[in-house]
């Protein structure tokens, strides 16, 4: 190697070595210019949070009532206030069928070649503890839970065949085979099978009995398995079947004359809600109605109607009410119906409601087939569709009103804004054609801020006065405050100067908005 | 007396790049020397007599705003916080235009073979580059709502369409054959470690002065690499050279291609809030909800099935120099692509001084950036090496207030 090309060789070697401490220091470089502190800065926001109303569907507070605007709002309801629920109907007990088969003799061991069969049976499962005469049924959920056990030398086979019970139109059908157990021990299989939507006829092997249902079990060795099993006397065989959680969502037959409890208890008015006052209430319509839709008759006997434990008499309380049988015959229930017009109350209910009750009570029993068995075991009753207890009712919003009030609490889980400083905006607006006198207190949960209280009246937005209808106000909040979870209680009292007429229009607006300023930090 | 070394000078030089392409977007290092320095000159063989072949190392980093100084992207990126004179001072630039933001840097190392394949005039040639590249831009409004918030400008629309932001990496190792007058063509595989996207499609944010009618819309789509991807570009140059003419022109194109990329999260938004307050329950939009867990993930769609082509931000350069003189000359650039929001373009004056320094001037136009200078110089060395710094906006780099930094550092072996 010359001097030249040596000297070329050492200006390369060095430039490599350049390389590497490059590469080093901006890598070095690299990790020191990944350490940022966080990025923060300031914005001022201006945003609406909340706006809501309070109208008459929030004063009668039932989703199922709905007010009609007009020159004179009505409010409406028409529907279910109840549901008439039937156990013993509904509810099957839990029944448990064990099979054992053990060898009629002592000692062995005695052979028995394949394709024997040891027990061929046909019998019926009995529902026991069912006080009604059930004919046929059908689930809406329930299962077997099934174990055989065996503890012969040789295979066994079991078929358990249920030819009554359906589900999706293929009868239920159990097939095991157990391998050959050791000396003292037992070959065991479990399992589950799904009665849900099953159709079970329990009229049994007969055809003619009830609530029972038709099985046939057959165990013997597998005619497929060439293999000669070897049975002692000590040997046993175990089928259990444990029907279970069986709820019924149609049955016939016959029910029986079952007693029914008839105590219902309807909640009006939510009294943390309507703190109390005078609502006049004239309703033009009122009409309670029971709807039979049990293809069997009912016998009812109320006793009380009363409105917070206030007694309201009625003509057709304390006398037997029969309500005839359903007809199902053309696969839609036609119901028997009994109706009961609250307008003949005495004193009238409606001027008991007018105070603001919370609780309308109905007590009495109802007696099913009070004749017996008229219709010759062809009772039906669908889950689905259980007798109800509906109220329709017509109320013209037009009275006098004498210090109505009502209050409501509002969660806040807290707002996320951090290094907040600034105002929260509430505005009230009035709707209603009476002014409204109102209190607010707005409390942090952890108590670590002093409550803010707000009060003052709210004139009608029709005021002679010229005074707006619309007050607002501006609390000093900062992020702290909006993080923690609070409340605001709000409550308000109208009282009108004699009758006064609802359009059914009439709201009663709360908003609230955020104001200030707002540091935003970027990690 | 030590005296000063040229290695000692390029180190300190190159290590002083590379750091600079080493931080964060902001501090990236680089842009393309505009036009081929040595492009007046008549082709000559590579007169470097080592061992190894020709070749040349470039290294670059730049950052650039038509409306942030650096004061405000340093702040932005390295953190700390910010004063709202240096907001102000932004949006005052940006006007009614749109802001844009954008950086760019990379490494770029070129060889080309000693000798001439078999008997033609084609040598073998290669490059590996290291690219990692961000663009931003957003509507005056988008700036307004993030950085001052919306109280200032109640019952104004803000419209937010076409605020986006984007960025980049992947290395490209190429080969290929380069004729006379260093034309050449590469086809490289791409390798690309990640790139994610947003765009705010159409926007739309609203508050009246009563604070009681809220309007937002947003429809927009972003898209995130969770795999890399794998693809093919091209690199090409061509270069208008003749002794006979006054002037040179330059093509040149670079990493035009495409990556798959498999199993890109993509995300989708589609939604509209017109309020006046939310109620405080109920079913949908409520306080309740808004509180509820998962609330916002009705909000937006993702998908992550199936593989994206997608096109690498390729970059065109068309340049045309002039000799003005022997040793004078004017040179003027235009590049497009690599997500510039405008065609950059350059023009500028160059002059030699004795044999071995070469100077220039330039003004630039386009890109992420208003209009600004820049001034490069190149050395070539005793040993057939050269060297070559390139300063953008160079009158900013001591001030907070310029709107980006931007330098190039280029080795090369003649």
């Amino acid at each position: 190697m010359n001097r030249t090309q040596f000297t070329y060789l050492f200006r390369e070697k060095k430039g490599s070595h350049s390389l590497v401490v490059l590469v080093m220091c901006s890598v070095l470089l690299c990790f020191f210019s990944c350490s940022r502190q966080p990025t923060t800065w300031e914005v001022d926001i201006a945003l609406p949070l909340v706006d809501d109303l309070l109208d008459w569907t929030d004063v009668i507070g039932d989703s199922l009532a709905t007010v009609e605007s007009g020159s004179v709002a009505v409010i409406r309801f028409d529907g279910v206030i109840s549901e008439l629920d039937i156990e013993a109907l509904t509810q099957l007990p839990d029944t448990l069928v064990a099979q054992e088969l053990t060898p009629d003799f002592s000692g062995g061991p005695f052979q028995v070649p394949p394709g024997a069969v040891l027990l061929n049976t046909q019998e019926d499962i009995v529902f026991q503890g069912i006080d009604q005469q059930f004919k046929s049924i059908v689930l809406e959920s329930g299962r077997i839970e099934y174990s055989v056990e065996s503890s012969t030398d040789g295979y066994v086979e079991m078929q358990y065949d249920f030819p009554s019970v359906t589900v999706d139109g293929e009868s239920v059908e159990l097939y095991v085979l157990l391998p050959p157990s050791g000396s003292g021990q037992f070959q065991t299989e479990t399992g589950v099978i799904d009665l849900s939507g099953a159709s079970i006829d329990l009229t049994g092997v007969s055809g003619n009995k009830i609530n029972r249902i038709a099985s046939e079990l057959v165990i013997g060795t597998p005619a497929f398995i060439e293999d000669t099993a070897q049975v002692y006397g000590s040997d046993s065989i175990l089928v259990s079947m444990h029907f279970k959680d069986l709820l019924v969502q149609q049955v016939s037959g016959y029910f029986g004359q079952e007693m029914l409890d008839f105590d219902v208890e309807q909640k009006v008015f939510d009294s943390a809600v309507f703190t109390g006052g005078f609502l006049e209430i004239n309703p033009s319509r009122a009409m309670l109605s029971f709807n039979n839709t049990l293809a069997a008759d009912i016998r009812l006997d109320l006793d009380a109607l009363q409105v917070d434990g206030i007694g309201v008499g009625h003509p057709q309380l304390g006398t037997p009410q029969f309500i005839s049988r359903a007809d199902w015959s053309s696969g839609e229930v036609q119901p028997g119906e009994w109706n009961m017009d609250l307008l003949e109350s005495g004193p009238a209910i409606f001027e008991l409601l007018g105070y603001l009750p919370e609780f309308v009570t109905m007590q009495g029993e109802g007696l099913l087939n009070p004749l017996g068995d008229v219709s010759g075991g062809q009772d039906f009753f669908d889950a689905r569709q259980p007798p109800q207890l509906q109220l329709d009712l017509e109320w013209p919003l037009k009275g006098a009103i004498e210090q109505f009030g009502v209050s409501q609490t509002f969660d806040f889980g807290g707002l996320d804004v951090p290094q907040f400083e600034g105002d929260l905006v509430l505005r009230l607006t009035n709707g209603f054609p009476v002014s409204w006198e109102f209190n607010a207190e707005w409390v942090n949960l952890s108590s670590a801020f002093v409550p803010e209280y707000l009060d003052g009246t709210v004139p009608s937005f029709f005021d002679e006065s010229g005074d707006s209808h619309v007050i607002e106000w501006r609390i000093p909040i900062s992020d702290l405050r909006l993080s923690d979870p609070s409340q605001l209680i709000f409550s308000a009292r109208m009282d009108s100067d004699g009758d006064v007429v609802f359009t059914g229009n009439e709201r009663l607006r709360l908003q609230v908005a955020i104001e200030g300023t707002h540091q935003v930090t970027v990690e | 007396m030590n005296s000063i070394k040229p290695a000692r000078i390029w180190k300190t030089l190159a290590v002083v790049a590379l750091a600079w392409f080493a931080l964060p977007s902001a501090l990236a290092s680089s842009v393309q020397v505009s036009g081929m320095l040595d492009s007046l000159e008549v082709e000559s063989p590579p007169t470097d007599t080592s061992r190894f072949l020709p070749w040349s190392l470039t290294v670059w980093g730049q950052h650039r705003s038509n409306t942030m100084d650096h004061q405000l992207g340093q702040l932005l990126v390295r953190g700390g916080n910010i004063d709202r004179s240096l907001v102000d001072a932004a949006r005052e630039a940006q006007g009614g235009d749109m802001g844009t933001f954008g950086f760019s840097s990379g490494l770029q190392l070129n060889a080309r073979s000693r000798r001439m394949w078999k008997s033609t005039n084609l040598r073998l040639c290669g490059s590996i580059q290291a690219r990692w590249i961000g663009d931003s831009r957003w509507t005056p409004e988008m700036y307004d709502l993030v950085l001052t918030g919306n109280a200032g400008h109640l019952e104004r629309w803000d419209v937010l369409d076409g605020t986006r932001a984007r960025s980049t990496a992947w290395l490209n190792a190429a080969v290929g054959i380069e004729g006379q007058k260093r034309n050449r063509v590469e086809l490289g595989l791409v390798y690309r470690p990640f790139q994610y996207e947003g765009l705010i499609q159409t926007g739309y944010f609203y508050v009246n002065e009563a604070l009681d009618d809220m309007h937002a819309s947003m429809r927009a789509k972003a898209r995130m690499s969770r795999k890399a991807g794998w693809g093919l570009a091209l690199n090409a140059e061509w270069h208008f050279l003749r002794e006979e003419a006054p002037f040179a022109f330059h093509v040149q194109l670079r990493n035009f291609g495409f990556v798959l990329a498999p199993n890109p999260l993509r995300f989708a938004v589609d939604t509209v809030l017109e309020t006046s307050g939310l109620p405080l329950s109920g079913a949908g939009w409520s306080i309740a909800s808004l509180q509820e867990e998962g609330f916002a993930d009705g909000l937006y769609t993702a998908d992550s099935s199936g593989a994206d082509i997608q096109m690498l931000p390729g970059r065109l350069d068309l340049s045309f120099e002039y000799p003005l003189s022997p040793r004078m000359g004017w040179d003027v650039q235009v590049q497009l692509g690599e997500w510039m929001p405008l065609p950059r373009a350059i023009s500028g004056f160059r002059r030699a001084f004795g044999k071995h320094w070469q100077a220039g001037v330039q003004v630039i136009a386009g890109g992420w950036g208003r209009i600004r200078p820049a001034a490069w110089a190149r050395w070539r060395m005793p040993n057939e090496r050269a060297i070559m710094i390139y300063l953008e906006d160079p009158w900013g780099w001591g001030s907070e207030s310029a709107y980006g930094r931007g330098v190039t550092l280029r080795y090369e072996s003649l």
